[in-house]
């Protein structure tokens, strides 16, 4: 009986339980957020254990200069705002580790680091913090080991650290640029190779000028350059070794010859040739070889850029009337058309992500827009007079192109946008320049 | 006393499912008369749906009781939604505080209170309408309505479906009762408000396309317990998937550094105390 009544209660009580449960209500909430693209940085200079002298300068002037460089590359990202070293207060060695907060309210993130060498010829060992001023934590941080004449590439390792973790993207500022360098008049125009830091530094030419230099290409390896030479009537392909300074023939021909590029694993090379014309993409072993044919349709088809994985194309052909582009597999086969917006689309080239082609579009002007391989979200970057040719970055968010001005001159100049489209600016070069090339990231 | 526990969960186990069965079939739900002629009616268009809507409500709902100033916080009414004592009290404030020591993790209630099996009937009922998940659940899809924070004050619900002239004062009005959708959508709005400031979204390509669902449960004080949960993150592109994990990083950031939230309305904390999903968008900056 009283076992009876316990399990009533029990069963009761278990019942009530169920039928009590609260059912909470859910709040649900909307919040809209600012893209971020002014994110405070500090960039105080970097002390040293003891200021001694490099071939580079002092320990403690490399200090103020890395983060100088660290600064400029952030701010030419577009993506933050950064500020110093200069004017800053002085940052001792016991605060790199452990940063005073509270003397950087204002910021939102603080760049810390130091330099470090036993003088001389001495390798620098260059260490590199990142702090969450307002979390009051540390974000990242890394260090770095050159000869006192690559202390730049600290600076940029640094650099792409800080803007790794900050954007989620992978770095791109330790690369290079190649591209052509122009002078004299518009009709007699010098073109040139030269490469340079991708901020711009380090600028040398490669070629004299006695030839015409057009559409390099750094390789995979970033080691060599593909570029077309033309001396009167000699049409040539060269690869060009940066470190040795020697070069090779890949192809020669009397036809006109352009467009060479690299495919991701660096051995074959893609180049557009005129025959009678019709001109074609043929594939070429970077090592020298028969070239292969992989278009034949009647018009021009031209300018093959490969995807990432190597399985794909996309190049630019006119055979539906005007430029349009394209892709096919790798041995030339199931070649589609992807632009079906209006205008006329060129100089496709597949970023090193995959996930878009970035083309010149004209309409009217020339603008550089991207797509998806599958020719969908059509977005065009830039608005320029005649912008054109573009190369994307290592990491694939960012774009170099050229723009030509209207003027007479017609000079034209080296430009970067990001994705957004909305962080354009002029990359600094001591002369004209055209046809931009973006290097790998270096290792 | 084995045996009889045995019998207890058994009849326990067979009623819930019982129970259970029997509110799948909604045998319980009363059915709609269909009226086709409506007299035309005042709207005011909200871009939110909350729990209940406003118009409609002043009829059947039995009125929170018009003492705003000292109603105060019905301690853990949640956990015993049919309270057939009349009314919480004119119990000062701090109260309800000190009635909370512990279970600050959990906010789930797991207090059976087997002391009263009278009203235990009528709580079926009761607890029925509460449990009308789906317009709920409508809420939580949100309508996509990006607000910007706007600038209420504290006193932003003051007049607003809190009062009602009703003078019978029926028992029930539980604390955090039901809310007009005007109300809900400035209780959105504050704690979207809160949050705006501390947001700094990444920058990308297709960034504005994410969008991330967070789980915040907060306690009385209007702080965050435990840390957010990230449910899901839509908008997924592949040109915007390096920024997804920052993406999420700065949500629960951001909501972190905005805890405790101020200005929330504690007769509504049943309302607010479980924030899902809090959606946070990306709008490009200019």
């Amino acid at each position: 009986m009283r076992m009876t009544a316990i399990g009533t209660r029990l069963t009761l009580a278990a019942l009530f339980a169920c039928m009590s449960l609260p059912v909470s209500a859910q709040l649900s909430v909307d919040v809209t957020g600012d893209i971020n693209n002014d994110l405070k940085i500090a960039v105080p200079a970097m002390p040293t254990t003891q200021s001694v002298a490099t071939p580079a300068g002092t320990t403690g002037e490399l200090g103020a200069k890395i983060a100088e460089v660290i600064a400029a590359d952030l701010k030419g990202s577009g993506l933050f705002a950064p500020s110093g070293p200069y004017g800053m207060r002085t940052v001792g060695m016991a605060e790199v580790t452990a940063p005073n907060y509270e003397a950087w309210a204002g910021y939102e993130a603080l760049v810390h680091g130091f330099v470090r060498s036993s003088g001389g010829n001495a390798d620098l060992t260059v260490g590199c913090y990142l702090y969450d001023i307002g979390g009051k934590s540390e974000l990242t941080r890394k260090g770095f080991v050159v000869a006192p004449a690559d202390w730049r590439r600290a600076a940029h390792k640094c650099a792409d650290a800080i803007y790794a973790r900050l954007s989620g993207e992978s770095p791109f500022f330790d690369s290079q640029i190649a591209y052509i360098a122009e002078s004299g008049p518009k009709d007699a125009r010098i073109k040139r190779l030269a490469i340079m830091d991708s901020d711009g530094a380090n600028h040398r030419f490669i070629t004299n000028g006695q030839s015409i230099a057009l559409t390099p290409r750094f390789s995979p390896d970033n080691r060599s350059l593909l570029y077309v030479s033309y001396i009167q009537q000699r049409v040539r392909i060269f690869v060009y070794d940066v470190s040795t300074h020697k070069q090779r023939l890949v192809t020669e021909s009397s036809n006109p010859t352009f467009a060479p590029r690299w495919s991701p694993d660096g051995r074959n090379i893609l180049f557009s040739m005129a025959i009678a014309g019709n001109t074609d993409i043929y594939r070429v072993p970077a090592s020298g070889g028969k070239p292969v044919r992989l278009t034949t349709s009647p018009g021009i088809d031209v300018g093959g850029s490969y995807s990432p994985d190597g399985t794909r194309i996309t190049f630019e052909s006119d055979r539906s009337s005007t430029q349009q582009i394209y892709v096919m597999n790798a041995d030339g086969s199931n070649q589609q058309r992807i632009s079906h917006g209006g205008g006329r689309y060129a100089t496709p080239e597949w970023s090193p992500r995959g996930d878009l082609i970035a083309f010149t579009k004209i309409a009217g002007d020339f603008h550089i827009a991207v797509m998806t391989p599958g020719g969908d979200n059509e977005r065009i970057l830039t608005n320029g007079w005649q912008d054109e040719a573009p190369t994307w970055s290592p990491n694939g968010r960012v774009l170099q192109f050229f723009r030509t001005s209207s003027g007479k001159s017609g000079a034209s100049q080296v430009w970067q946008v990001d994705l957004t489209g909305v962080n354009a600016r002029r990359i600094p070069t001591p002369l004209s320049g055209s046809d931009p090339a973006w290097g790998p990231l270096l290792p | 006393m084995e045996r009889a526990e045995k019998i207890g969960f058994g009849v326990a186990s067979a009623g819930h499912v019982l129970l259970f069965g029997i509110l799948s079939l909604g045998l319980f739900a009363r059915p709609q008369p269909l009226k086709l002629n409506n007299p035309p009616m005042d709207v005011s268009i909200v871009d939110k749906v909350a729990l209940e809507s406003a118009a409609p409500q002043v009829a059947t709902q039995p009125p929170p009781a018009a003492h705003a100033p000292e109603q105060g916080p019905a301690e853990e009414a949640k956990a015993e939604p049919e309270t057939p004592a009349p009314q919480p009290e004119p119990t000062p404030r701090p109260v309800p505080k000190v009635e909370a020591p512990a279970p600050v993790p959990k906010p789930a209630p797991r207090k059976p209170a087997p002391e009263k099996p009278v009203p235990a009937k009528a709580t079926p009922k009761k607890a029925q309408p509460t449990k009308a998940t789906p317009p709920k659940t409508a809420t939580a899809k949100g309508s996509g309505q990006r607000n910007k924070g706007p600038l209420l004050g504290p006193d932003f619900l003051k007049g607003i479906a809190t009062e009602s002239p009703s003078p019978s004062p029926k028992p029930a009005a539980p604390s955090g009762a039901k809310m007009s959708s005007v109300a809900a959508r400035a209780l959105n709005d504050e704690i979207s408000r809160q949050i705006y400031p501390r947001l700094r979204l990444p920058s990308g390509a297709d960034v504005e396309k994410l969008v991330a669902l967070l789980e915040v449960r907060l306690d009385r004080s209007g702080a965050v317990i435990g840390t957010p949960q990230v449910i899901d993150v839509t908008g997924v592109t592949d040109s915007n998937q390096p920024q997804v994990n920052l993406y999420k990083e700065r949500a629960v950031q951001a909501v972190m550094q905005a805890s405790p939230f101020q200005n929330l309305p504690p007769q509504y904390y049943d309302q607010w105390k479980w924030l899902k999903p809090l959606s946070v968008y990306a709008r490009k900056a200019q």
